[in-house]
């Protein structure tokens, strides 16, 4: 494996919560405007946008870490024809293009404006595109560890799941706002079932990742029965962290599941709903960048 | 492309001297921790009990590989910059004015040939002695193998001049990106799989933990 990776693992898993965020954001506008007027949710779908865009943009920052000469970037859109790196790039640089056009075109406007709703569509397209290059460009013929269905799919659900994380975040933080304001209380119905939708979401989610971890735990297991010229037990080394990875996203998932319950109740106060929902989010997020890591970490190419 | 240039490399004569592997370091002047040619010493296999008799089951031979200009390099397909070329006679050479440093390539390529030069922030890999070859001289490798076990030329040249194979033990399969390599393998090259042996200097070629 190449030298240290953190400058990847940031920037992937920070452009997947930028993309996530997004579309979460897109979905909890849909819930909202069931049982919110247009006034009330547009701070939330101008915070989210702006959220993405501050992630994705540091994702791409992140990326000039990881050149070894960063001033050469220019040339990385010269090979669109072969190179999913290339075609990453592009889809990183279109999605945050039309992130700023969707913030310029939501502030202050109608949500239901449709040279928004056309640019924010765009920019999710561009997202999932981006998503899926980022996949496909890890799928090199060789790499046994990494050409395989699990990292498409542990890619998209990592996506999905801080993407929610965030939006559940952001709800949160919009009803407490609500909470203290002196201003007559809206009817923050809508951000409590966003809120629902977005813990359910995060559950069900985390407890994909945590198949992907036991399949890829398992498949690594697996290799030291195929020929490798170098010492293929060094990949058994990292059993210690995916037991770890496992265990934070269950911890994560209980306390999901605590403020599930501490919010259908609505006997505690707001902050204990949020000590519960931030330490899930804690939990969660240590786990996703230990699983990134450990996705470079268990590189195991084929040859010599 | 009218012209494939290869190398022919007969693992049965190579004694794993590694001049080839000096004399491209020398040449090229690369730095600690850059081989663009690496000679891997395989090992393997024990000794086994047949009736009273104790019959070593072992494989040993040497393996001297460097990029190895493949016909459809993988390295060159991903490379996002182009930076990564193939010349007319087949030579895949780095446009170190494109190259960004990224070190795709060096993920891609099944044989290790790529490798970052710390120094340029870019990648680096065998290119050939295209220096030498355009004055119509040989590679500095071949020139300095002392067993006469390297040579280069037209692959369908080698082809017709030598007997090989394209992929020997651990060499990867060859489908993968179609190199322009002529192995004439050791004796042991079968055994080799078979005992599961291993490259035991993988530290000195850089390519397993210290």
């Amino acid at each position: 494996m190449p030298g240290s990776e953190w400058a990847l693992v940031f920037f992937t898993l920070l452009a997947q919560a930028g993309v996530g965020t997004l579309i979460a954001g897109e979905i909890s506008k849909i819930i909202l405007n069931k049982k919110s007027s247009s006034k009330e949710i547009l701070p939330l779908i101008f915070k989210t946008r702006l959220t993405a865009f501050i992630l994705s943009s540091a994702a791409l920052s992140l990326s000039f870490l990881h050149l070894g000469n960063p001033l050469k970037a220019f040339n990385a859109l010269n090979n669109l024809r072969s190179s999913w790196l290339s075609r990453e790039i592009l889809a990183a640089v279109v999605f945050l293009f039309l992130l700023i056009v969707s913030i310029l075109l939501s502030w202050k406007r109608k949500p239901s404006d449709t040279a928004a709703k056309i640019v924010v569509g765009a920019a999710i397209l561009a997202g999932l595109f981006l998503i899926l290059a980022m996949s496909l460009l890890y799928m090199l013929p060789g790499v046994l560890t990494w050409d395989y269905i699990t990292t498409p799919l542990s890619f998209f659900t990592s996506t999905f799941l801080l993407g929610f994380m965030a939006a559940g975040g952001l709800s949160i933080t919009e009803i407490k706002s609500f909470s203290t304001s002196s201003e007559k209380e809206p009817n923050s119905s809508g951000y409590f079932s966003e809120l629902r939708t977005a813990l359910n979401t995060t559950f069900i989610l985390a407890s994909i990742q945590i198949l992907f971890a036991i399949i890829t735990s398992l498949r690594i297991h697996n290799y030291k029965d195929i020929y490798s010229p170098f010492d293929p037990s060094l990949l058994l080394e990292h059993r210690f962290l995916f037991s770890l990875r496992t265990i934070l996203l269950l911890a994560g998932m209980v306390l999901i599941f605590l403020t599930q319950i501490k919010l259908n109740s609505r006997k505690d106060p707001l902050n204990v709903l949020l000590w519960f929902y931030y330490s899930a989010l804690t939990f969660i997020l240590i786990s996703e960048i230990l699983g990134r890591h450990l996705f470079y970490a268990i590189f195991y190419r084929s040859g010599i | 492309m009218t012209k494939q240039y290869g190398f022919y490399f007969d693992a049965s004569a190579c004694t794993g001297c590694k001049a080839c592997q000096m004399a491209c370091k020398d040449k090229h002047d690369l730095d600690v921790g850059l081989l663009w040619r690496r000679v891997y010493e395989i090992t393997g296999g024990e000794w086994k009990q047949d009736g009273k008799t104790w019959i070593p089951d072992i494989a040993a031979y040497h393996l001297s590989i460097s990029c190895n200009h493949c016909e459809n390099p993988v390295c060159s397909d991903v490379c996002p910059t182009h930076a990564i070329y193939k010349r007319q006679d087949g030579i895949v050479l780095i446009d170190y004015s494109k190259c960004m440093g990224c070190r795709y390539c060096e993920w891609a390529c099944p044989y290790s040939a790529l490798q970052f030069d710390e120094a340029f922030g870019t990648m680096s890999k065998c290119h050939f002695c295209y220096d030498l070859i355009d004055r119509g001289e040989s590679p500095a490798c071949v020139t300095a193998c002392p067993m006469r076990a390297l040579d280069f030329g037209d692959i369908s040249r080698l082809k017709k001049k030598y007997s090989g194979v394209g992929r020997v033990y651990p060499l990867p399969d060859e489908r993968l990106t179609q190199p322009a390599l002529l192995i004439n393998p050791h004796k042991d090259s079968d055994r080799a799989e078979k005992v599961k042996a291993v490259v035991s200097n993988g530290v000195e070629v850089g390519r397993a933990r210290k």
